[in-house]
C-alpha cells in the first residue's frame, strides 16, 4: 500500500463508526496524491497523520431549563482542528443530528476552505445536538448560555473563534456573545457573525455572490476577457444568487435566468437592476415565488420544474444547491456554448458534471474556491474586531476582492505547478492543503 | 337562537350543533365573556330549494327583506350545511363558505341575497341549509375583510414535539377571509399553533417564520360581490385599523438586511400576550363536554390596539374527523372499514368476513409519529427507498436519488402515492436521510420516515418539524416508523421482492432501480392499498385490500 493508504487504513481503525469523517478523509487524501508523491517531507513529517487527528476535542455537558421547569441535557462539542495558521475558526451547528463524526468531518473540511482563502485562520467545527426549532426565545437563551458557560473556558479572540452555522444564526450569537461578555468582562471579537451594530461586518449578505464573480473574473483574465457583454445563467434566486446577478450587471454582463425549487425564469433582455431590484423585494420581503417575475416583466419566460441549464450563455452560476448540474446539465451547458462555470453554492455540480468540465478545459471554479467569499468575510470580520474599527461597504468589497484574486492566484499556481494548468478543483485543493502543511513544518512537531 | 329561519324543512345536524352550541354560551356562566354569538339567520332546505327554483314555493321579497333585517348592515357570511347524512352521524368536512356584501336598500340587499344563494347552491356540493352570521371586520376603500379568521380543534392532530398535548387542541389563524388559496404555490402559510404551547413555532429563525407567513389574504369587495385576494403586506400598510403589534412580529432578517427588518403575519402577541389563547381552550372544552365529542369550532376576531379582543363564533359542531374509535389494527384484522360514526352511536360495527387474514397483507404500521388529520385513504404505489442501498451511497449520488424522486413525483398520479426512506425528508444533510426539496414531493399522498440510516447512525425522528408549514398546507400526512418498537413494522421482503415499475415511470432511472423501487397494488398482491391513520392515537396502519392471492 502506498503512504495515503496507509494513513487511510489507520484513520478508519481510529476511527471506526464516523462514516461522515471518514469519507471526508479519504477524498481529501485522495486528491493530495500528486503533492504527496512529489513532495517527500510531508511524509517524512508524517503531516497527513498529524492532520487528520484535531489538535484538541471537547466534549461537554449542557444542562438548561425548559418553560415547563423541567431540566434538560445536551451535548456540546467542539473540534478544534488545526491551528497552524491562525486561531481555529469554523461554525457551530445546533441540530440535533450533531454528532462527533459530523462535526469532526466539517471541521477537517474548514481547515482547507479557511487556508483556501489566504487568511490567517485555522479550522474547527462545533456545535450542539440543541434544536432550536419549536423552542422559545427564553429556552433558546438559556440553552446558549449554558453553552457558551462551558466554551468559554476553550475560546478566545486570539485562539478560537466560532461563527455560525445550521441552527445558529443572528439570535443565538447575540446570547451567547452576550454569555462570553458576562463571563469574561471583556468585549472582543469572539464570535463571528455579530449583528451590524455591536461588531459585525457589512457585506456579509454579498459577499458569497459578489466573491463568486470576482473570482470568475479572475479565471477569465487568463484568456484576456471580461464580462463585458458576456451572456451569464445563474440559478437560485436566494442571497447568492441576487448579489451575484448584481455584480455580475455592474460587470457589464447580461444575466438572463433565475429560478427557485419550483422553476427558472429566462428573461432574454436581462434582469437589470431595476428587475433585480424587484426580486430582491419579491424574494427578500415579500418572500414570493420566482414565477411571479413574469407576469411583471413582459417577454419572460417561466420554465415550470427546471433548471436553467438548457439556457445558452457563456457563463453559469449554479447558486441554488448541492448537486443542481448532472452530466447531462453539463453536456447541455457545453453544447450551448458555455465555457465559464463558477460555483456559488455548495458542490451544485455532481461527480460526472466535474469531469466533464475538467475535461473539456473550461474555465470550471469549484464551490470550495470560487463561494469562498462568506467564510472570507467571516476573517475580515475578526480582523475589523482586533483593529476595534469598522470599514466601510467599499472597504470591505475591496478587500473581499483581493482575497478573490489571491485564492484564485494560489489554486491556479499550484495546478500549473503539479502540471495542470487551468484545473482549478486540483488547485485548490493542493493550495489550501499545501499552506497548512508548510506552517506546520515550520512550527515543528506541535 | 331559532327565531330568525326562513322556509319550512328540518335544518339538519350540523345546524343543530350551531343552535347548541350558542345556547350553551349563554347559558354556561363559565363561558368565556370574550366569545359571542353574531347574529344569525337559518334558511331552510325549502326556502333554499325554493330560492334556487325562483318559483311560488320559495321566499318572496318581502319575506326576503325581512328575514335579513335582523341581521343588520354588516357583511353575511354563508355557511353550507352537508345535505343528507344519518341520524348519529358525525358531521363531515363543511363546505367552503360564501360572502355577501349586504349593502345597499334592503330591496337591493334582499335581491342580491338571492343571487348570492344561487350561486352558492348551483355548486356541485348543494348544501341541506345556510347558515348566516353577520361578519366583523374592516374596511379598506370597497374591500372588506375580518381582522383574524380562524378554526379550532379541540383535538391537535399535528403533534410536532414533545411539547405539544394533542388534547389541548389547535388554532388555525389567517388575515382576512378564511378561504383557501387557488394557487397553491407554496408561499403562502396560515399560522397553526398548538393550543397548549402558542409559542412554540416550527421554525428556527426569523427568516424561517416570515418565510412561513401568510403571504396572500382574502377579502370581499363590497362593490362587487367578489372575493379578491391580496398582498397581506399591503394590505396591513393601507388599512390603519389593523393593529399591526398583535397580529405581526418584525425581527432582523439575514436576507433583508437592508429593508429594515422584515414584519411577518404571525399573530404572536394575541397567541401569548393575552387571554385569547386560554378563552378558546375553555370554549372547546365547553363545546366537547355538549358534544361529547372534541368540538372544531370556525370564527373571527376582532382585536383593538390595546389587545382586547372578540371572538365572534361562526360555527361549531363535534370534529368531521373524530378519531377513529377501537383499534386500528383490531379494524383491519375484522376485515371491514369501520364506519366511526356508527360506533360512535353505539351501534356494533359491520364485521365483514374476508377469505384471508389480513394479518398477512400488512405493509406497514406504525406507532408514535403521525402527524395529519385522521383519515383512511385509497393508494395506488408505494414508492420505497432502500435503506441498506442509499447508506451506501456518497453524497453526491444520495442528491440524484433527490431529483429522481423529483421526477417521479411529476410522473405518478397524484395523492395516490406514499412515500417511504430512511432518515429524513427534504433534510438539508443527506448523511441524515434524503436532501430532497419539498416540491419534489409534494403530490405524495403521505411521507413515511424510516428511523434508521446506517449502522453508525440513527437520526432523530424529525416529525416533520423542517417540513411543518408545507405538511399543513398539503394536507399530506407524515409518519415515521420505529423498527423494532412495538407497532412499528414493515413487511420489508414485500416491499424488496415485488416487482419494481420505476422505470415504467421514469424511463432513464434503470440504474437507481435497486434503490429506489416503484410498487403498484397489483405488485403487492391486491387491487388497492389501504391506509389508515389516526394522529390522535398515532397510530397508522396500511394493507393491501382486493388481495389477489386469496383468490
Amino acid at each position: 500500500m502506498g503512504y495515503i493508504q496507509d494513513v487511510l487504513a489507520v484513520v478508519e481503525k481510529r476511527n471506526a463508526g464516523e462514516p461522515e469523517f471518514l469519507q471526508a478523509v479519504r477524498e481529501v487524501l485522495e486528491s493530495l496524491e500528486p503533492v504527496i508523491k512529489r513532495q517527500k517531507k510531508y511524509q517524512e513529517a508524517r503531516i497527513l497523520e498529524r492532520l487528520v487527528e484535531p489538535e484538541r476535542q471537547l466534549m461537554f455537558r449542557v444542562p438548561w431549563m425548559d418553560d415547563q421547569g423541567q431540566v434538560q441535557v445536551n451535548r456540546g462539542f467542539r473540534f478544534e482542528f488545526n491551528s497552524a495558521i491562525g486561531p481555529y475558526k469554523g461554525g457551530l451547528r445546533f441540530h440535533p443530528s450533531v454528532n462527533q463524526s459530523i462535526l469532526k468531518f466539517l471541521g477537517f473540511e474548514q481547515v482547507f476552505k479557511n487556508s483556501l482563502t489566504t487568511l490567517p485562520m485555522g479550522g474547527g467545527k462545533g456545535g450542539s445536538d440543541f434544536d432550536p426549532k419549536g423552542k422559545s426565545d427564553h429556552e433558546v437563551m438559556r440553552f446558549c448560555q449554558s453553552f457558551m458557560t462551558e466554551l468559554q473556558r476553550h475560546i478566545g479572540a486570539d485562539t478560537d473563534v466560532p461563527a455560525g452555522d445550521i441552527g445558529v444564526g443572528g439570535r443565538e450569537i447575540g446570547f451567547m456573545f452576550g454569555q462570553y461578555k458576562r463571563l469574561k468582562n471583556e468585549f472582543v471579537g469572539v464570535l463571528t457573525g455579530k449583528s451590524l451594530n455591536w461588531g459585525g461586518s457589512l457585506i456579509r449578505p454579498e459577499a458569497t455572490g459578489y466573491g463568486t464573480v470576482y473570482f470568475a473574473e479572475e479565471m477569465l483574465k487568463t484568456r484576456g476577457e471580461t464580462f463585458e457583454g458576456k451572456i451569464c445563467t445563474v440559478s437560485g434566486s436566494g442571497n447568492v444568487a441576487q448579489y451575484t446577478v448584481e455584480k455580475l450587471n455592474q460587470l457589464g454582463a447580461k444575466v438572463v435566468s433565475l429560478s427557485d425549487s419550483a422553476g427558472t425564469i429566462y428573461d432574454k433582455d436581462g434582469i437589470n437592476a431595476d428587475k433585480l431590484a424587484w426580486v430582491l423585494n419579491l424574494k427578500n420581503v415579500k418572500r414570493g415565488r420566482i414565477k411571479e417575475y413574469v407576469g411583471k416583466f413582459k417577454g419572460a419566460k417561466y420554465l415550470d420544474g427546471q433548471r436553467p441549464w438548457d439556457i445558452a450563455c457563456q457563463c453559469a452560476f449554479p447558486s441554488a444547491t448541492q448537486n443542481e448540474v448532472s452530466g447531462d446539465d453539463a453536456k447541455a451547458l457545453l453544447k450551448n456554448g458555455c465555457y465559464v462555470v463558477a460555483e456559488g453554492a455548495n458542490m451544485p455540480s455532481t461527480p460526472a458534471a466535474v469531469d466533464l468540465f475538467v475535461a473539456k478545459k473550461i474555465l470550471y471554479g469549484p464551490g470550495k474556491a470560487a463561494n469562498a467569499g462568506g467564510v472570507a468575510t467571516s476573517g475580515l470580520e475578526m480582523c475589523q474586531n482586533s483593529m476595534r474599527l469598522s470599514w466601510t461597504r467599499a472597504e470591505v468589497d475591496g478587500r473581499l476582492n483581493g482575497i478573490m484574486v489571491a485564492i484564485h492566484k494560489a489554486a491556479s499556481e499550484a495546478a500549473k505547478e503539479y502540471g495542470q494548468p487551468g484545473n482549478y478543483v486540483m488547485g485548490a485543493n493542493i493550495a489550501g492543503f499545501v499552506k497548512v502543511a508548510d506552517a506546520m513544518l515550520d512550527q515543528g512537531l506541535v | 337562537m331559532t327565531t330568525n329561519v326562513l322556509g319550512t324543512g328540518p335544518l339538519g345536524r350540523v345546524a343543530d350543533y350551531f343552535q347548541h352550541a350558542c345556547r350553551w354560551l349563554q347559558a354556561d356562566k363559565k363561558a368565556p365573556a370574550s366569545v359571542v354569538c353574531p347574529a344569525t339567520g337559518w334558511l331552510a332546505p325549502a326556502a333554499l330549494a325554493g330560492l334556487l327554483a325562483a318559483d311560488a314555493d320559495g321566499p318572496d321579497e318581502e319575506q326576503l327583506v325581512a328575514w335579513l333585517a335582523p341581521l343588520g348592515t354588516q357583511p353575511l357570511r354563508l355557511q353550507p350545511t352537508p345535505g343528507g347524512g344519518e341520524e348519529g352521524d358525525l358531521p363531515e368536512p363543511l363546505p367552503p363558505a360564501a360572502y355577501f356584501p349586504n349593502q345597499g336598500t334592503p330591496r337591493e340587499r334582499a335581491q342580491g341575497f338571492a343571487a348570492c344563494v344561487r350561486a352558492l347552491v348551483q355548486r356541485p356540493e348543494a348544501p341541506g341549509a345556510l347558515i348566516v352570521t353577520a361578519l366583523t371586520g374592516v374596511r379598506q376603500d370597497d374591500l372588506f375583510f375580518p381582522m383574524v379568521s380562524g378554526a379550532a380543534c379541540a383535538s391537535n392532530p399535528y403533534v410536532w414535539s414533545e411539547y405539544i398535548d394533542p388534547q389541548a387542541g389547535v388554532v388555525r389563524l389567517a388575515l382576512g377571509l378564511d378561504l383557501p388559496l387557488r394557487d397553491s404555490s407554496g408561499d403562502s402559510f396560515v399560522r397553526v399553533a398548538g393550543l397548549g404551547a402558542p409559542q412554540r413555532r416550527p421554525e428556527a429563525d426569523f427568516d424561517d417564520m416570515a418565510q412561513h407567513a401568510q403571504r396572500f389574504c382574502f377579502a370581499l369587495n363590497l362593490k362587487t360581490g367578489a372575493c379578491e385576494s391580496a398582498e397581506a403586506t399591503e394590505m396591513l400598510e393601507k388599512t390603519p385599523a389593523l393593529p399591526l403589534d398583535w397580529l405581526t412580529s418584525s425581527g432582523p432578517s439575514v436576507l433583508a438586511p437592508l429593508h429594515g427588518g422584515v414584519r411577518a403575519l404571525t399573530f404572536d402577541r394575541l397567541l401569548t400576550r393575552t387571554g385569547f389563547v386560554g378563552d378558546l381552550q375553555r370554549l372547546l372544552q365547553l363545546l366537547s363536554a355538549g358534544f361529547n365529542a372534541p368540538a372544531e369550532i370556525v370564527f373571527t376576531c376582532q382585536v383593538d390596539p390595546a389587545g382586547a379582543y372578540r371572538i365572534h363564533l361562526h360555527h361549531a359542531q363535534p370534529m368531521a374527523d373524530c378519531p377513529l374509535l377501537g383499534d386500528l389494527r383490531e379494524q383491519v384484522t375484522v376485515g371491514g372499514i369501520l364506519n366511526p360514526a356508527r360506533q360512535a352511536a353505539g351501534r356494533p360495527p359491520p364485521a365483514v368476513a374476508r377469505a384471508t387474514t389480513v394479518g398477512a397483507d400488512i405493509l406497514f404500521e406504525a406507532a408514535g409519529a403521525v402527524l395529519g388529520r385522521n383519515r383512511r385513504q385509497t393508494l395506488d404505489h408505494l414508492v420505497y427507498v432502500v435503506p441498506e442501498k442509499y447508506a451506501q451511497l456518497p453524497p453526491s449520488s444520495r442528491y440524484e436519488v433527490a431529483r429522481l424522486l423529483g421526477r417521479l413525483n411529476r410522473n405518478l398520479p397524484a395523492g395516490r402515492w406514499a412515500l417511504f426512506g430512511p432518515g429524513r425528508w427534504c433534510t438539508s444533510s443527506p448523511e441524515l436521510g434524503l436532501p430532497t426539496r419539498f416540491t419534489e414531493l409534494n403530490h405524495a399522498a403521505a411521507l413515511v420516515e424510516l428511523v434508521e440510516m446506517h449502522a453508525g447512525l440513527v437520526p432523530d425522528v424529525s416529525r416533520g418539524i423542517h417540513i411543518f408549514n408545507e405538511l399543513v398546507a398539503t394536507g399530506m400526512l407524515y409518519l415515521a416508523i420505529f423498527p423494532g418498537h412495538p407497532h412499528n413494522s414493515l413487511a420489508r421482503e414485500r416491499l424488496t421482492g415485488a416487482a419494481n415499475r420505476l422505470t415504467d415511470w421514469v424511463p432513464e432511472a434503470a440504474r437507481w432501480a435497486d434503490v429506489v423501487r416503484v410498487l403498484g397494488a397489483r405488485e403487492l398482491g391486491g387491487a388497492t392499498i389501504e391506509l389508515h391513520a389516526d394522529s390522535r392515537r398515532q397510530r397508522a396502519i396500511a394493507y393491501v385490500a382486493g388481495n389477489q392471492r386469496s383468490g
